[in-house]
C-alpha cells in the first residue's frame, strides 16, 4: 500500500482531483511534488473494469516516484497492465489524465 | 451475505455453471471494486438504513431495492470481455422478450428498453472462473435512488442528457415472473437442462464467515 503523504510537511506537495469521461468514468486523485515534478501518490477510482482487479493497487504503489512525463507514465502502465484485461479507459488516456491533473494545477 | 455467496461460488464452482437468482432482505447500495466510497452518499444511506457493500466486481454503484439480482458463475466463457457480457446478457434479453419486453443488450454492460437502462452487469474473473452479477429493475424510486448515488456531472453532460434520472426505467413485472422467464431463457440460450439447488448448511456457514470477515469489514467497504 502507498504510505499516506503528509502534505503539511511538504510545502511543494500539490493535490489535484479530476474526473475524466472515457468509455467509463475515471477519477484521478494526484499528489505530486511541484519542485521535482514527481508523483507522491495517486488514487484511480471509477466504474471501469480491470481483471485482475488487484492490479490497481499495484499501479498506485508502483507509480509513486515516477516523473510527471507522459512517456514515462505510459511505459510504467504498459508494463504493469501487460497481462490484464482492461475496459473503460486506455493506457494512453490514463497517462494523459494524470498529466492533465498536473496541468490543471498550473491553471 | 449476497456478495459472500457469490464469492463462495467462484471458489467452489465445478464444471457445471451456476445461475443464481436473488433479492435483498434490506435495501442496499453496492459499489464497484474501483469506486471511491465518496461516489455514493454514505451518510444518506446510514440515515435511510440502507446497507452499503463493496463488490468484488468493477462497474458503478447500484441501489438494490425492488429488483431481481442474478449471478452467473462459470469456468467456460468467452475470453473477450465484450463477448462474455453479450453472451450472458442474452439470457436476460431473451427472458424479457418472453414477457413481451423489447429489451436490448447495450454494450458494454447494460440492458435497455426504449433506450433507457433497466439493468446493469459487472464481472470479475478469478482463477479462470467468471462471475457476472446483474440486476433487473422491477420498480424504481428515482428520487431515492439518486439521493443515495452520486452521478458526476461529467457523466451526464457527455451523454447530453441534463437529468440522469431520465436514463433509468423499470420493467413493471413481479420478481417471480422475471425469475421464471430467466429459467426458461437459460434452457433456450444454452440448450441445457436446469437443476434447482440451494446451499447446504455447511456452505451457508462458509458464506456467513466470508460475509463477516470481508463484506461487513470497514477495511473492505472503505478500501477506496
Amino acid at each position: 500500500m502507498v504510505p499516506p503523504i503528509n502534505r503539511q510537511n511538504n510545502p511543494n506537495s500539490m493535490s489535484v482531483k479530476r474526473y475524466f469521461k472515457f468509455e467509463k468514468m475515471v477519477c484521478v486523485d494526484l499528489v505530486f511534488d511541484k519542485s521535482t515534478d514527481t508523483i507522491q501518490s495517486v488514487k484511480i477510482t471509477g466504474d471501469f473494469f480491470l481483471h485482475p482487479e488487484e492490479t490497481i493497487d499495484l499501479i498506485e504503489s508502483e507509480i509513486v516516484g515516477t516523473k510527471l512525463e507522459k512517456d514515462l507514465i505510459k511505459k510504467k502502465l504498459e508494463s504493469l497492465l501487460s497481462c490484464c484485461e482492461l475496459y473503460g479507459f486506455s493506457i494512453d488516456s490514463l497517462s494523459d489524465a494524470i498529466i492533465k491533473c498536473k496541468e490543471a494545477d498550473s491553471h | 451475505m449476497n456478495m459472500a455467496i457469490d464469492e463462495y461460488l467462484i471458489t467452489h464452482i465445478t464444471d457445471t455453471p451456476v445461475f443464481r437468482i436473488y433479492g435483498w432482505s434490506n435495501p442496499c447500495v453496492s459499489i464497484g471494486y474501483f469506486q471511491s466510497i465518496n461516489d455514493i452518499n454514505f451518510q444518506k444511506c446510514k440515515t435511510e438504513t440502507v446497507d452499503v457493500v463493496r463488490r468484488i466486481t468493477g462497474g458503478g454503484s447500484v441501489f438494490h431495492e425492488k429488483e431481481l439480482t442474478y449471478s452467473f458463475v462459470s469456468r467456460k466463457y468467452p475470453p473477450k470481455i465484450l463477448d462474455s457480457y453479450q453472451e450472458i446478457c442474452q439470457i436476460i434479453v431473451s427472458g424479457l422478450h418472453t414477457l413481451g419486453i423489447d429489451a436490448k443488450f447495450s454494450p458494454l454492460n447494460d440492458i435497455t428498453v426504449d433506450g433507457k437502462k433497466v439493468g446493469g452487469n459487472a464481472q470479475t474473473r478469478k482463477n479462470d472462473v467468471l462471475l457476472q452479477h446483474g440486476t433487473i429493475l422491477l420498480e424504481v424510486n428515482k428520487e431515492k435512488m439518486f439521493s443515495l448515488l452520486k452521478v458526476p456531472a461529467e457523466k451526464i453532460s457527455d451523454k447530453k442528457i441534463s437529468d440522469a434520472k431520465y436514463r433509468v426505467s423499470q420493467i413493471s413485472k413481479t420478481f417471480d415472473q422475471v425469475a421464471e422467464s430467466l429459467k426458461d431463457s437459460l434452457k433456450l440460450v444454452f440448450g441445457c437442462q436446469t437443476v434447482p439447488t440451494t446451499l447446504k448448511q455447511d456452505e451457508l456457514e462458509s458464506c456467513k464467515k466470508i460475509a463477516k470477515d470481508k463484506y461487513s469489514n470497514p477495511d473492505w467497504t472503505f478500501k477506496r
